[in-house]
């Protein structure tokens, strides 16, 4: 193909939506029904399990044993509330924090790299971090939930990843969908951590090459795959994650992984891997450091969605209602006031929406 | 079964059935919702991917990037060229946007707008060229005025009274430069009588935010106390007997109308080709923006004949110098807001073709 005849491509393609996570959900069934852990059932199901609405923009990546009715009357109606409590719970994540974070983002990934100070640059990589985990987070919410809603099992996709110990762990709490996918039809197919030494990090190569990739075919995303394959390498052959015994040091250790991670957020983010490395050197070194005074008004813009935003990625709601658990008069006082904000919630969401202050789900170019 | 969440279940579902038509119903009012919680949160910068910032005071402000100002300047040189081989006067106008110091912006803001800095770098290469022009800002200094004197809140405008002070200062320059003798005191405004609305309208800029956000603003109208006599020409038909109430279209000061979707009362003021039957001197024609709607009734009180284009709304087919030539202006003034320089490049932008002189 030569240059010339290249400019004459119309590379505007129409792609269906959804494209790749159909793909991944027919191929985990195709390979499932081959090693026959799926009995083949009605074509109807099959389809419905394919194609349901709830899930095919962006995942989560269910398999099809995941994929069951729920039969019992008693938990029908449990999952009916809790499916829609969730999406609500979901909608609210994604357009209460996650876009309006994503102003804060915007704006500092859109701004030339000459002009940032380490602080802006800083604030733009932990705000991406939160907007990326409350967009997605919130997106599986609201899907999980409606396929509840209907009647169907979903797996979870997130569980606080920002509370993980470690790299690896991470990987077992964020998108845990897509994680459990690449381990179960690329990495355990090649061999997994049954063929030699070698052989593992070569499996774990070939799994965040294609991880990378999936998310996107530009170097930087491959690069951003390559960063955890170093990273989850570095945990297995120093055995670090086993050795680290006291407190402080798994605090310290845990400190280290948002760090790395929230680095890898950059390069995922950044428009090319020159933008990426860029960016990174300027959240360690500015000569100019005037975007300071832009980071100040935009923490005092901000500071209640970033507050929020931090405080519920660990588990308040879940430790607080468990609390609750045997005080009934309480509990009862609780889902009144619950379910109050969420309502409060939805109608700033609508608010927000219709004042055109939302942006489309992040994931959904994935 | 948990009663209390079903109750809630129900209601939920009730609100996404009905949701697409609450929407509908309730537009404005989600939209003044919105603006009102950022108010409450001081978010001054949270309509910024609109090109809107809000001080602490609801004042609203946009910035301008970095220009080269060559395109500008080169446009003003070979225009300025071409008027001179026809012995017509040309007068550039820098009129100011809401701040008349960069440093405004990045002090509210913390982000660097280079409006002012452009408009002193083509102000200063213009000068160089030897093109006459009035810098509005320094005329702001030496009367004392600051921007929020002569600027509306929620609109990038400024109101009837500064546009009959900036009128006086291109009057000033018209007598000392080109030898007109426009009598100062029709600009006084003790020659105007003035009616005043508070917290009336909600401008352009404001529109964006909502009025719960950054409020209303106030309007005052101006008209002449002495007698005036026009003839206007609108669509090429020529219509007599008008006076300056008729450059005003007053069934804009509507206080029933929603204020979100009322039009501009800036707009009431009307951009009108005249011709003045009580002065017998003077042919100009203003280039100029929206601004002019409250400069041109107020020039054309103290000159003959006052026509006025603006570029943007022209079709690619008009032929500016040949227009100029045909209509024997004797002056051409180009009055433009600051903003504007730069504007040619982005070709997006709406002024995009403001500094095209062909």
């Amino acid at each position: 193909m030569t240059p010339t005849s290249y400019n004459h491509i119309d590379t505007n393609v129409l792609i269906p939506l959804g494209l790749s996570f159909l793909t991944f959900k027919s191929i985990s069934y195709l390979v499932d029904t081959y090693k026959e852990k799926v009995e083949r059932s009605n074509s109807i199901h099959t389809a419905l399990y394919l194609s349901i609405f709830t899930q095919i923009q962006s995942g989560p990546i269910s398999r099809y044993n995941d994929f069951e009715n729920i039969t019992e009357k008693e938990d029908i109606w449990k999952y009916r509330i809790n499916g829609i409590y969730r999406f609500f719970v979901g909608l609210c994540k994604k357009v209460l924090i996650a876009d309006v974070l994503a102003k804060i983002v915007n704006e500092i990934f859109n701004s030339s790299v000459d002009t940032l100070s380490s602080s802006y640059a800083w604030l733009g990589s932990i705000c991406f971090s939160l907007q990326l985990f409350y967009d997605f987070a919130g997106y599986s919410d609201m899907a999980i939930g409606l396929t509840e809603f209907l009647g169907y099992k979903c797996k979870e996709n997130f569980v606080y990843p920002y509370m993980t110990e470690n790299i690896s762990n991470f990987w077992h709490r964020w998108h845990i969908s897509l994680s459990e996918w690449f381990r179960d039809y690329i990495y355990i197919p090649l061999g997994g951590s049954r063929k030699g030494k070698c052989r593992v990090y070569f499996n774990l190569f070939v799994v965040w090459i294609l991880t990378g990739l999936w998310h996107g075919l530009s170097l930087n995303f491959v690069i951003w795959g390559l960063g955890y394959f170093i990273l989850i390498s570095f945990e297995r052959l120093s055995g670090i994650t086993k050795r680290l015994k006291t407190k402080p040091a798994k605090i310290i250790y845990r400190v280290f992984s948002l760090f790395f991670i929230n680095i890898e957020w950059v390069i995922f983010k950044a428009k090319s891997a020159s933008h990426a490395f860029s960016y990174i050197a300027r959240m360690f070194y500015s000569p100019d450091n005037s975007a300071d005074k832009r980071t100040l008004l935009l923490l005092n813009d901000y500071w209640l969605f970033i507050v929020l935003a931090v405080l519920f990625c660990f588990p308040i709601i879940p430790t607080f209602e468990k609390k609750l658990e045997d005080k009934s008069s309480l509990k009862k006082a609780y889902d009144i006031v619950y379910g109050i904000v969420l309502i409060v919630g939805f109608v700033l969401a609508v608010s927000f929406i219709i004042s055109g202050q939302n942006n489309p789900f992040a994931y959904g170019n994935f | 079964m948990n009663k209390i969440r079903l109750f809630f279940m129900m209601l939920f579902l009730i609100l996404l059935a009905a949701g697409q038509l609450i929407m509908k119903r309730y537009n404005d009012s989600f939209i003044e919702l919105n603006g009102h919680v950022a108010s409450v949160l001081g978010m001054n910068s949270y309509y910024s991917d609109r090109g809107v910032y809000v001080t602490d005071d609801k004042y609203i402000a946009s910035a301008s990037p970095k220009t080269s100002t060559d395109y500008e300047y080169n446009e003003m040189v070979s225009f300025n060229d071409f008027l001179r081989e026809n012995d017509i006067n040309l007068l550039y106008v820098n009129k100011p946007t809401k701040y008349n110091d960069d440093s405004f912006f990045y002090d509210n803001f913390g982000y660097e707008s280079f409006t002012n800095r452009n408009a002193d770098l083509f102000l200063q290469r213009i000068d160089n060229a030897d093109i006459t022009y009035i810098d509005l800002r320094k005329s702001m200094a030496e009367d004392g005025l600051s921007s929020k004197d002569i600027f509306y809140r929620t609109d990038h405008h400024w109101n009837a009274e500064a546009g009959l002070w900036a009128t006086g200062i291109i009057v000033d320059e018209l007598n000392a430069e080109y030898g007109y003798d426009i009598d100062k005191s029709l600009y006084d405004i003790d020659n105007y009588s003035t009616t005043e609305w508070d917290d009336c309208w909600l401008g352009e800029q404001g529109k964006l935010l909502s009025s719960s956000y950054v409020g209303l603003d106030d309007y005052i109208e101006l008209k002449p106390i002495f007698d005036t006599d026009f003839t206007f020409y609108i669509d090429n038909k020529a219509e007599e007997g008008k006076t300056f109430d008729d450059f005003i279209d007053e069934e804009r000061y509507n206080l029933e109308a929603d204020v979100n979707h009322a039009g501009s009362w800036h707009y009431a003021y009307q951009r009108i080709n005249n011709s003045n039957n009580n002065i017998d001197y003077g042919k100009i024609l203003v280039i100029g923006d929206s601004y002019d709607n409250v400069t041109i009734p107020f020039l054309s009180i103290g000159v003959h004949q006052v026509d006025n284009i603006v570029l943007r709304g022209m079709n690619e087919d008009f032929d500016l110098r040949q227009y100029i030539l045909e209509n024997q202006y004797d002056t051409v003034i180009v009055s433009y807001a600051e903003f504007i320089i730069g504007a040619h490049d982005d070709e997006s932008n709406a002024n995009y073709n403001m500094f095209t002189f062909d």
